[in-house]
């Protein structure tokens, strides 16, 4: 255990993935500081330079534009009070005030304090709960896999935006155009209306790329932007030691609320932030302050936010099922450069794992002290103009996509799911479920396969198998969970 | 009273997010239909799944949902009674924009193999970049020259330095 920590430490720091890994962290910031650009679009770009990468490089590029990107988000939320990834939207509320009174520097400084801060705490569920999670999931057999592939896919299709059965509509959509193409067990074209060009199937890539990055472009050219206009200036940037004194409580409760949200799958920077601001509202003697423009509001959030990182890489990492949009296209991410995220991840590839546990102490620091570079540059990254961005996003998605098998294929697979991908977002249908449902298709057939010849034909089995069971409950639990919910919501709005 | 269809005038106008999920509704079991069918054809596995078990399973899972939007929808629809404002779906410029982007997604396609990267990827970036551009002739020169250096920057970044083989022009 000791050589594998050591193994992974030597590998962060060798040159090439260290520069890789400032490349990525960089990015990240840039990334988050962007409206409209999401941390899973940011990956999904990077992955095409990746391709040809050792995996653990490619992981640490991923796993510091993930963590950095989260902390870029509060760039734009204080600056602009437009949130540049959706977790961030919390921190507007007294990040943006804070920048009109002139302490933009300040607020940004808290931030970045606060998300390293988190993001080092996180680590702590990264680095114990995933290998204890990966050694208990080490006896599930066929029919669990099935089970925990149907549990991944409601608990992200019940929390996505849009309501509940659009979710599950966008998750089996997933799993029908998996299906399309040569079948991964008989080995026959199934699926394919008699075109040829089918049997090469879906891949997940070239979907994801076209739902996530060809969508968002094609979504701007319907409202089209010119310039941001930033009217803070950036001046003071240190915090005085009363001010670092104020901020420390919000941003261990953020922490801790950041973490524990974290692992729990399906539950995102969003829910953290907003809950951990509104419980530290409640009982902290600046309460009556907050949203007037208070460090300690921005601290809460950001803390909140960086903290969730580590969390949600433990059911990703342990039990190959994401938590949420960005995690899953993380494990499209692994799985394109060669891994397969779960159990037997712990004993085939631990030189991967723990180069991420040591790298992921590294990349906080590369956060802290490229964050406050980015502090100062802050302005001239929201210069860049998003009429020029998006064509050029457009061209790094179909390089993205052609790179995978050298075809073009994929490209028109990519752009046409772009339409659909838009078309979806304005029939208000979440699109992460259905990228879920494409990556996790051929692993819930195989494994159902698997069962039922264990089984002999025996359909059941999946409810016959005490931990396949609880996850099957659980899924259903977590349906009829949202059902309840949405109905108190409806009923609210009506009364 | 069911608002009136999608139609064209001045743009896509019309429908409402009520008759929106009820289209939904039928299309999504259209398509389940559509699938289930292709997999008639296939014989039964003696043991395990066949071709056609995991797509059959995902198909009837997927018309049960369907019929639930659809069912969900026509009741919203008769309680709201044709409450709710038409509204316009797509703007009649952004629906030019579209059109003119997806022709370019064609032809790009279409081209891209005989033609090589460059070549092709200049004229559809400068297109891309006039179709987001606010004042269009006062940012031709600029859109000129960023197409051509973006896209030989990118060529470049990845043909040479990621090993990423990206189509050329060949006689």
């Amino acid at each position: 255990m000791v050589n594998y920590w050591i193994e992974g430490l030597k590998t962060v720091f060798e040159p090439y993935t260290f520069l890789m890994t400032v490349v990525g962290v960089l990015a990240g910031v840039v990334v988050g500081a962007l409206p409209g650009i999401t941390s899973s679009m940011g990956i999904i770009l990077l992955l095409p330079f990746t391709y040809y990468m050792d995996p653990r490089v490619a992981m640490m590029m991923i796993v510091g534009l993930y963590c950095s990107s989260m902390f870029g988000g509060s760039i734009s939320a204080v600056l602009l009070r437009t949130p540049g990834t959706p977790s961030a939207a919390a921190t507007a509320l007294d990040g943006y005030p804070l920048a009109q009174k002139g302490k933009a520097g300040k607020a940004l400084s808290a931030a970045l304090l606060a998300s390293f801060a988190g993001g080092m705490i996180s680590s702590v569920a990264l680095i114990f709960l995933s290998p204890v999670l990966a050694k208990f999931a080490l006896q599930f057999g066929p029919a669990e896999y099935f089970s925990l592939a149907i549990f991944g896919l409601t608990m992200v299709a019940s929390v996505s935006k849009g309501n509940l059965l659009k979710g599950l509509i966008s998750g089996f959509l997933g799993l029908l155009l998996c299906c399309v193409g040569v079948d991964n067990i008989g080995g026959r074209t199934r699926l394919t209306f008699g075109i040829n060009a089918l049997t090469m199937g879906f891949d997940f890539l070239p979907v994801m790329i076209g739902a996530f990055a060809v969508a968002e472009v094609i979504r701007k050219l319907e409202k089209r932007e010119e310039s941001y206009v930033i009217e803070s200036k950036i001046s003071d940037v240190f915090l005085t030691r009363e001010e670092m004194k104020d901020i420390l409580v919000p941003i261990l409760f953020g922490s801790l609320i950041g973490v524990i949200i974290g692992v729990i799958p399906a539950t995102g920077g969003t829910i953290a932030t907003f809950l951990a601001y509104n419980e530290l509202r409640r009982w902290h003697k600046k309460g009556n302050q907050f949203g007037q423009g208070v460090l300690e509001g921005v601290a809460v959030c950001e803390s909140a936010n960086n903290a969730v990182t580590g969390g949600a890489m433990v059911p990703l990492f342990s039990l190959g099922i994401p938590g949420d949009a960005v995690t899953a296209v993380m494990l499209g991410a692994m799985i394109l450069i060669g891994l397969r995220p779960g159990p037997l991840l712990f004993v085939e590839r631990p030189d991967v794992v723990y180069t991420v546990f040591a790298g992921w102490f590294v990349v906080q620091f590369l956060m802290l002290a490229l964050g406050f570079l980015s502090i100062v540059f802050a302005p001239k990254i929201l210069k860049i103009p998003p009429h020029i961005l998006m064509p050029i996003i457009l061209v790094l998605s179909i390089v993205g996509s052609y790179g995978l098998r050298n075809s073009m294929y994929d490209v028109a697979v990519a752009l046409m799911f772009g339409f659909i991908g838009y078309i979806m977002e304005r029939c208000k249908m979440p699109i992460a479920p259905m990228v879920l449902g494409i990556i996790l298709g051929p692993y819930a057939e195989g494994n159902l396969n698997r069962a039922l010849l264990i089984s002999r034909n025996d359909w059941l089995i999946v409810f016959k198998r005490p931990i396949s069971l609880v996850l099957l409950l659980a899924a259903f639990a977590s349906i009829a969970f949202s059902l309840i919910s949405s109905y108190r919501e409806a009923k609210k709005r009506g009364a | 009273m069911i608002p009136a269809s999608p139609r064209l005038r001045g743009g896509l106008s019309g429908g409402n997010l009520m008759t929106g999920d009820l289209i939904l509704g039928i299309v999504i079991v259209a398509i389940a239909i559509l699938f289930y069918s292709q997999t008639l054809g296939i014989k039964p596995a003696p043991i395990g799944l066949s071709s056609a078990d995991f797509p059959r399973l995902i198909t009837v899972v997927l018309m049960i949902l369907g019929g639930l939007l659809i069912l969900l929808s026509l009741l919203k629809i008769k309680r709201a009674k044709g409450g709710e404002k038409k509204r316009k779906i797509v703007e009649k410029g952004t629906l030019w924009r579209f059109i003119v982007l997806f022709v370019m997604f064609v032809l790009y396609i279409a081209f891209v193999d005989d033609l090589g990267f460059i070549l092709t990827t200049i004229p559809f970036l400068f297109v891309a970049l006039s179709l987001f551009s606010l004042k269009n002739i006062k940012n031709l020169i600029q859109n000129v020259i960023i197409s051509v250096v973006v896209t030989l920057a990118i060529y470049f970044v990845f043909h040479k330095i990621f090993q990423v083989i990206l189509p050329t022009f060949s006689l």
